[in-house]
């Protein structure tokens, strides 16, 4: 996927298909690739141009290092719309599924898109996730995508679903064209469940942590058992977030769904992500978080925006030069988080940890905003 | 060293000591206090937390030092802020503050004792305190949560405070020091200040089921999940989290910003960190042009450096800081895109935003201000409208004009309380706490109804002469409280004037002699429709009668006689019966066009100048 001006270093980087391979050459990249994205959007977004001259970084000729570039901090998106491609470029733009205030609405143009896809086949495929020749059943704890068009969380599942062959996909928040609303129905999605078990093919299943907690629920109270295999997958994504009070650490939900479903410890993983960085954050067999090499990740104090100590708590800070659309090549989320190095799978590079939610207003995100379906 | 001890009652208990088994313990107990607490004359309650103000005035009183040495590690204020914190609580307990703010509120000291004679009502009123006050407080400032007590005791309410789990401190070391100066524990021993986690069912729903009065200070959320628990006999006060802003008339800002405004603003900001119900989020400029906000900004920025010096932030907590960083980002963001203006120091000590958008905006605290600018009121009502309901403290600098004009569309809108700036934070003196009557909510306004025919309130008078060691003996003698019993009770005389009165009114300087009416107070009075000198008989202040000169019989035609005077109201000092000296006679007036139709008579002179030979006068 070799690309031309002005992104050459990009297209090198994303060519990499290992997405771990840690190497100087692959890290002068990152370097590179960041500062072409840099004055790609400098010079096509006026509002970041003008954002960076506001925050000292005016010379454009100039080579930065990732982190001397300021960060957008994440709500930005949600208040302004800030946009690197003219309108007619757009290919797909992604909303947060929030159904009040601003829409957090992202623009990918056709190469972010093309971009996108290939990272997620190089992350999931590092992971060996990735098996285009095996059909699978999924179960997809999110909306249905030919009803939720430009809902974030319903885009990033439906790439979910292209990581193998399909024999069919089930999406559990089914649209009701009566009222016109998404609903959970935890049992049909526990008899879906146990249909696929009756079928050779292995599951996955994807999605909010809290629905399949639901499935459990009902599979367990029926007396259900189920033996999914060594070749099915779990792959939770969006957290607990209103349902804390159901929440439950990584080992007791693996354990719970290894008594349940059958499905082994290692082949339950965690997925973090956010519209406006597009990156996902995969658990190895290990269960952590690891930052692949179109990535760099770190920990910041709010106040200070100093980085912290790795395995200190501080604010996550993740860049990335893949995206052309709009300029949220250096963001500053507002999850709380640790990054930790060395992880037992051997792999290299940072991996880290989400603490929670930091600050102290309500956030309406698109996890809650599904989770409230919840009956 | 964070406290682990609680109060209940009297007794000093290990904090821990609440729970299930013993919630009913509680209640039992603070039922039966509730009778003591009703008890003591309201004077004593004062004199005691006069004496537990002046010791908290002292930066070396034990108990202070002690707050200040503990606060600033509980709580995210700065020790500057907590000295200032106790120095309100210093000011809330004197009597001059809280004799002000009970005649401000419940009207006289006296409707808290035997109850305010209200005659031309003809009722008594009492303020009937209303037994086990319950006090739930999530807040963050410890001098509300201690205010809110002070108002149950103040209203002789028997007390039960649920310390707030960030700070089990402060409540206790307050109790202690009624407790010093309350040797006979007529206050601190009817309270009761324990902790527990909110949301324990085990706890809550005796409590929330027993028969009190739930102060309840918190979050919406937390007010809606509470209300369903409540039992049949729980009488809720809620206070749930308000917002407040500042507005200031552009031309009030000309040529320079005044500095008491600058200050004030800056102070109001900064005090509590801006997390009272009463901190301003939003200060709004009614002006057309825009420079006026921008000077504002600059002026209050330098002003806020001052302050933040005076009154240091203290620590922040990690999403606290968060929430900062958000405002200011998206604020850059703003200048960036000519939309508004961020101006604060590097630290996040404070934060100030002007937003070229006009719609109100919740501040997330900690010293972040939004300074917006409206064209005009009917501008600014429109920004206010969607919050109106959840507006709290409006701190004003405008024109008199302009501010009379304002105050009727802000309480119109539901504004609760409107001060000057600098004063949002800062109540005045016996003025309610964060704009709110407390006090009246805290009593049950009851009535001893009485009949107003004179017989009635003479009786009534003659049954209030207990204090009079005089009038007392007297009334015994004569038979009792009865008309009948009045009639028998001799006249009063100007020297023995000073016998009848109690003890306590001779301590009272100078009271004149000179004037039958300063003695008597209003005997009679004359209308435009009435020659010479007849005079109405206002009954309803004093009872007339007129004897004769001779043998002191009752004369009850027109014959001539000496006026005598019952005022019907005087109890310190009573007037019974007092001989005036002046020479009068009843005169039969049928229907006065005044309207009048009680009993009228003829002054006639001084009984001194009266010459009566046989029959001829």
């Amino acid at each position: 996927m070799a690309e031309g001006k002005p992104f050459i270093k990009c297209g090198q980087l994303f060519d990499h298909t290992d997405a771990f391979e840690y190497t100087p050459e692959t890290e002068q990249l990152f370097v590179d690739a960041m500062n072409e994205a840099l004055r790609w959007h400098a010079n096509h977004c006026p509002d970041y141009k003008a954002f960076l001259a506001e925050n000292g970084l005016a010379d454009l000729k100039q080579k930065y290092s990732p982190e001397q570039i300021p960060p957008l901090l994440v709500s930005i998106f949600k208040e302004f719309k800030l946009a690197s491609v003219p309108d007619k470029q757009v290919k797909i733009e992604l909303t947060s599924s929030e159904t009040g205030g601003r829409k957090s609405a992202i623009i990918l143009d056709a190469r972010s898109y093309k971009r996108i896809l290939k990272i997620v086949e190089n992350i999931f495929g590092s992971l060996g996730l990735v098996d285009h020749k095996q059909k699978v059943n999924y179960l997809c704890f999110t909306y249905d995508p030919k009803y939720a068009v430009n809902v974030g969380t319903a885009f990033s599942y439906k790439l979910l679903t292209d990581l193998t062959a399909h024999r069919s996909v089930y999406y559990a928040i089914r649209f009701d064209k009566k009222t016109g609303e998404f609903n959970f129905d935890a049992e049909a999605a526990a008899k879906k469940l146990i249909d696929f078990s009756t079928h050779p093919e292995p599951v996955r299943i994807l999605g909010f942590p809290a629905y399949l907690w639901q499935v459990c629920d009902w599979l367990e109270k029926n007396n259900m058992d189920l033996k999914l295999g060594k070749k099915s997958f779990i792959i939770t994504g969006g957290g607990w977030k209103i349902h804390k009070d159901l929440e439950v650490t990584k080992d007791i939900f693996k354990d719970r769904v290894n008594k349940i479903l059958g499905i082994p410890h290692e082949n339950v993983r965690d997925l973090f992500g956010m519209v406006e960085h597009g990156i996902p954050y995969v658990d190895c067999e290990c269960g952590r978080l690891h930052v692949p090499i179109y990535a760099r990740a770190m920990c910041v104090d709010p106040e200070t925006l100093f980085q912290v100590e790795d395995g200190e708590e501080g604010l996550l800070y993740l860049m990335t030069p893949y995206i052309s659309s709009y300029p949220s090549i250096s963001l500053l989320t507002t999850d709380k988080a640790v990054i930790e190095d060395n992880c037992p799978c051997g792999r290299p590079g940072k991996t880290f940890r989400i603490i929670g939610r930091a600050g102290m207003a309500k956030h309406k995100g698109c996890a809650i905003n599904a989770l409230e379906l919840l009956k | 060293m964070i406290n682990n001890k609680i109060f209940v009652f009297g007794q000093e208990l290990a904090s821990d000591w609440l729970c299930a088994e013993t919630a009913n313990e509680l209640l039992d107990e603070a039922y039966e206090k509730s009778k003591l607490a009703a008890e003591p004359d309201i004077e004593c309650i004062l004199e005691i937390f006069d004496n537990v103000s002046k010791a908290w005035s002292d930066p070396e009183y034990k108990l202070r030092k002690k707050a200040v040495e503990i606060l600033p590690q509980l709580t995210s204020f700065s020790a500057e802020m907590i000295e200032e914190g106790l120095n309100v609580v210093s000011s809330i307990c004197s009597r001059k503050s809280l004799e002000k703010r009970l005649y401000s509120e419940i009207g006289s000291l006296e409707a808290l004792n035997e109850g305010e004679e209200r005659p031309h009502n003809n009722y008594r009123l009492k303020a009937q305190p209303r037994g086990v006050v319950l006090h739930i407080s999530t807040g963050n400032v410890f001098v509300d949560t201690v205010d809110s007590l002070i108002s149950g005791i103040i209203t002789k309410n028997a007390n039960i405070l649920k310390m707030s789990g960030t700070n089990p401190v402060f409540p206790v070391l307050f109790l202690e020091s009624i407790k010093e100066f309350d040797p006979a524990g007529i206050i601190w021993a009817n309270q009761a200040i324990v902790a527990w986690n909110g949301g324990n069912r085990a706890i809550e729903d005796v409590l929330f089921n027993g028969k009190l009065t739930l102060v309840f200070w918190g979050e919406r959320k937390a007010l809606d999940s509470l209300k369903p628990r409540l039992g049949r006999q729980v009488k809720l006060i809620e206070n749930e989290p308000r917002y407040s802003f500042a507005v200031i008339e552009g031309k009030c800002l000309k040529p320079n910003a005044p500095e008491n405004v600058v200050r004030g603003l800056a102070l109001d900001v900064c005090r509590w960190n801006q997390q009272a119900c009463s901190s301003p989020h939003v200060v709004y400029v009614i002006d057309k042009d825009l420079k006026t906000s921008h000077q504002l900004i600059e002026a209050l920025f330098d002003e806020m450096i001052q302050v933040s010096e005076e009154l240091p932030h203290g620590n922040l907590s990690f999403d606290e800081k968060v929430e900062i960083r958000k405002v200011r980002e998206i604020a850059r963001m703003m200048q960036v895109r000519s939309e508004g203006r961020l101006v604060c120091p590097e630290e996040f000590d404070f934060t100030l935003v002007l937003e070229y958008d006009p719609a109100f905006k919740i501040s997330c605290l900690n010293r972040t201000l939004f300074i917006k600018r409206v064209t005009n009121i009917e501008d600014l009502i429109e920004q206010l409208s969607p919050i109106s309901d959840y507006l709290q403290t409006a701190g004003l600098c405008c024109s008199t004009d302009f501010t009379n004009i304002f105050e009727h569309e802000l309480f119109n809108l539901g504004v609760k309380r409107i001060t000057d700036i600098g004063g949002m934070t800062e109540s005045h003196e016996g003025a309610p706490r964060e704009g709110y009557f407390i006090l009246r909510d805290l009593v049950e306004w009851v009535a001893v109804e009485y009949k107003n025919d004179y017989q009635s309130r003479i009786e009534r008078l003659l049954k209030n002469l207990c204090s009079s060691p005089y009038y007392c003996q007297l009334i015994e003698e004569a038979g009792g409280c009865s008309y009948n019993s009045f009639l028998k009770l001799p006249f009063l005389d100007k020297d023995s004037f000073y016998r009848i009165s109690p003890p306590e009114a001779n301590n009272i300087p100078s009271r004149p002699m000179a004037d039958t009416c300063i003695d008597t107070g209003l005997v009679g009075w004359q209308c435009a429709h009435i020659p010479g000198t007849i005079h109405h008989v206002p009954e309803e202040y004093c009872y007339v009668e007129i004897i004769s000169t001779k043998d002191q019989s009752i004369i009850e035609d027109d014959t001539p006689g000496e006026i005598v005077v019952t005022n019907l109201d005087h109890k310190l000092q009573p007037i019974i019966r007092y001989r005036t000296g002046d020479l009068g006679r009843w005169v039969e007036i049928e229907k006065c066009p005044c309207g009048f139709t009680g009993k009228s008579f003829e002054l006639l002179g001084r009984c001194d100048d009266l010459i009566v030979e046989r029959t001829i006068k």
